[in-house]
């Protein structure tokens, strides 16, 4: 059973084991949970890769302090998502004080059908900034180590390397936004 | 039009809440006054939530090569029944 985040879980191939581990310990837990809910094995799929990439952001972002237990915060987690994604009143699944301690990311289901299609448009034009900003700004990579990731000869290449991707990606959503609103949300 | 790093430095720390409260005011008094200005976060804003939407794309893909991993291995016959018979019996 795994007590506590003891990985690195920036580094991918720590955070492959992590995964794997979670999803043979708490997997079953989640799909029990959803099929007590009336949902299907999708939904269960579905929730259970959504919660991993919170508590992924959460460890990141070091939002909690400690997570003691990534099992018990994963399944609260996919608790508050079932009970987001389908408006399910909160007495059909009790939470215990950790997990209503949880909070989930308010705008996690409210991605804009124009940023599907900006985003599509990005990753065929402008990958390499897309990998080099999603470490910098989502990863919360040092420009040091995002530096060795990608190849730059030092910090102060990749700082340089990150302004450009910025100007160039900027003007993309400039130039490809259909509607002067999209920005006004 | 380029633009600058300054700009664009007090726009994330703007967007990801990194500046005092006494001059969040002011930066916030000049979005009121400065379109432009307000242009350009809302452009930063929108490259964030772009970017944070690839990153969790990419977490995603990573989950489901692990789902595929489980629930197509014949060694792992046992966790796939069992979670089968969760959502046949419904």
């Amino acid at each position: 059973m795994i007590t506590e985040i003891q990985v690195d879980i920036r580094n991918p191939e720590e955070r492959e084991r992590l995964f794997e581990d979670l999803y043979e310990e708490t997997f079953p837990v989640v799909a029990r949970m959803v099929s007590r809910q009336q949902g299907s094995f999708q939904d269960a799929k579905d929730i259970f890769q959504d919660a991993l990439v919170i508590l992924y952001e959460k460890s990141v972002q070091q939002e909690t302090a400690a997570i003691d237990s990534p099992q018990a915060y994963l399944i609260g987690i996919a608790k508050h998502l079932w009970i987001r994604k389908f408006k399910t009143d909160y007495p059909l699944l009790s939470l215990d004080q950790l997990e209503q301690q949880i909070t989930i990311p308010e705008e996690y289901f409210e991605v804009h059908q124009d940023t599907n299609r900006l985003l599509t448009l990005l990753e065929r034009s402008g990958r390499k900034c897309l990998e080099l900003l999603s470490a910098f700004y989502y990863e919360r990579l040092s420009l040091d180590l995002i530096s060795k990731r990608l190849g730059f000869s030092s910090s102060h290449s990749t700082a340089a390397q990150k302004h450009k991707c910025i100007d160039k990606l900027r003007t993309t959503i400039k130039e490809k936004s259909l509607h002067y609103e999209d920005f006004m949300e | 039009m380029k633009t600058s790093w300054n700009e664009i430095q007090l726009a994330d720390d703007f967007l990801e809440d990194h500046i005092p409260p006494q001059e969040r005011l002011v930066v916030e008094a000049q979005l009121i006054v400065n379109p432009a200005f307000r242009f350009s976060l809302q452009l930063q804003k929108k490259l964030h939530a772009l970017v944070k939407s690839y990153g969790r794309k990419k977490i995603k893909a990573e989950a489901e090569v692990i789902h595929q991993k489980f629930f197509s291995d014949p060694g792992r016959k046992i966790f796939q029944n069992d979670i089968q018979q969760l959502f046949n019996n419904s």
